[in-house]
Order: structure tokens, then sequence, then C-alpha cells
């Protein structure tokens, strides 16, 4: 008896229609970090 | 939440892509001074004419600021935009008819150069009228002197070229912001703006206080 296959799982998109504060709050904390991390890459700036 | 009426401030200006610039930098500066910006853009209810959401919003803010460096001729229809200076004589006239608390209005009348008004709006000669020459650190400057001078002694803000430099900092930010958070740099509504930049404004604050 041939066995029955299992329906794929859809799973829910990681972006919410609904963002929370503190989920806003943890994206730009992101964001300053990638920046500190440009800046501290950056050459330093010569005359 | 109950907002108070001495820290809204209406905001009248153009709302096409050309101001967005502008604009973005209007609501950064008013958040950045502690207040809240109000404009026609904040609800989008069919059910309330426009002239009724304008006159409650004015209403319920204590100060304005009016950008009439946009009263042109418009290059398709040759005529030139009221919406501002109509926006304007109707919080003129809030605070001089109205009564209680809409005595306490004030407003900051901010123009491309200084005295082009008097071609068109002379009704508004003995105002102090300020000019920002096109430049959004300018306006930035502009506004935050004179909201400063609307705040209780014990306030202290940081200098326009500071706030400037702040909200060059969050237009490099924003569009990775914008990605993180599925929304669209180009395409987010005022109240979108107004959510991101508050929220921008209070985790620099507390990055800048541990750094310190």
């Amino acid at each position: 008896m041939p066995t029955k296959k299992r329906p794929p799982t859809i799973k829910p998109s990681p972006l919410k229609s609904n963002l929370k504060a503190s989920e806003v709050r943890k994206a730009i904390l992101a964001v300053f970090a990638a920046r500190a991390a440009r800046e501290r890459q950056a050459p330093p700036r010569t005359r | 939440m109950r907002r108070a009426y001495t820290d809204q401030v209406f905001i009248n200006c153009p709302f096409d892509e050309r101001y967005r610039p502008m604009f973005q930098a209007l609501i950064f500066v008013v958040h950045a001074c502690g207040m809240t910006p109000r404009t026609a853009l904040e609800v989008e209810n069919g059910a309330e004419a426009r002239i009724e959401k304008l006159a409650r919003i004015i209403g319920e803010c204590c100060h304005s600021i009016h950008d009439i460096s946009r009263v042109e001729l418009d290059d398709e229809s040759g005529l030139p935009r009221m919406n501002m200076p109509f926006e304007l004589g109707l919080f003129l006239g809030a605070q001089r008819f109205g009564e209680g608390r809409q005595k306490k209005k004030t407003c900051i009348i901010i123009d491309r150069e200084r005295y082009r008004y008097q071609k068109f709006l002379s009704d508004i000669a003995g105002q102090d009228i300020r000019a920002h020459h096109g430049s959004a650190a300018e306006l930035i400057r502009v506004v935050r002197n004179a909201l400063a001078t609307t705040l209780p002694p014990e306030v202290l803000l940081h200098s326009g070229a500071t706030m400037a430099g702040r909200y060059a900092r969050f237009l490099e930010d924003l569009p990775r912001l914008c990605g993180l958070l599925g929304m669209d740099p180009l395409d987010h509504g005022h109240r979108d703006l107004a959510v991101l930049i508050a929220q921008w404004l209070e985790v620099e604050a507390g990055e800048w206080a541990r750094a310190a």
C-alpha cells in the first residue's frame, strides 16, 4: 500500500503586518551595529 | 494616549515627491524637539471632509509650521497652489478669533527667500518670515530655533547643526531599516514615518548616552 505523502509545511512569512515597537527597536539597533562596523573598517582619513 | 496641546505642531507644507526630503526633515525636527508633528495626511477618513479634518487638527495644535515656498505656477495647469496660504489663514484666524487656549497659538512661516512673500501674500507683512533656501539642514535649523522659544527654560535642545547631522544619519539608515522591516523607503505614510523617526531618535539618544 503506497504511503500517503505529507503535504508540504507552509512556513509563515517572517514579515508580519503588525510590527511591535520592540521589533522596530531591534531593527534600528541592527542598523546602528552595521553602521558602526562599517565605520570601524573604513580607512583612516588622510589630509 | 492624550497629547498635550502645547506639544502639538501643525505642519502645513506640500505633500508631493519633490518636497519629500523637506517633509521628512520637518517631521524629524519636530520629534527631535520633543513635540508631535500633525498633518492632514495622518488620518485617511473618507467620512470626514478635508476642511473639517484641517479645522480639527488646527484646533488641537498650539504651534504650526507653514512652508509657503511652493506657491508658484504649476507647469501643467499654469495656476498657483493656494492650499498652503489658505491653511495659514485658517490657523491665524483660529488664533485671532478662537477662545481660551487658541489664543496661545504660535506659527513659523517659511519661504525659499525671505521677502518673496511680498509679491503674493503681502497681508502677512509684519510677521517674521524665515527662509530655508531649499536646504533641509537650514529648514531644521530655522524650525529648531523657533520651536526652542516656545519651550520652558529648563529644556535645552541640541543645536540645529547637531539635529541636521542626526537627520543625515537617519536618512542613511532609512533604506536598510525599511528593508529589515519590510517597508518601502519611498512609499510610507505620515504615520509610518513618524513612528520610525520617533523610535530611531529614542534608540539613538540611548546610544549617545551610553557612549558619553
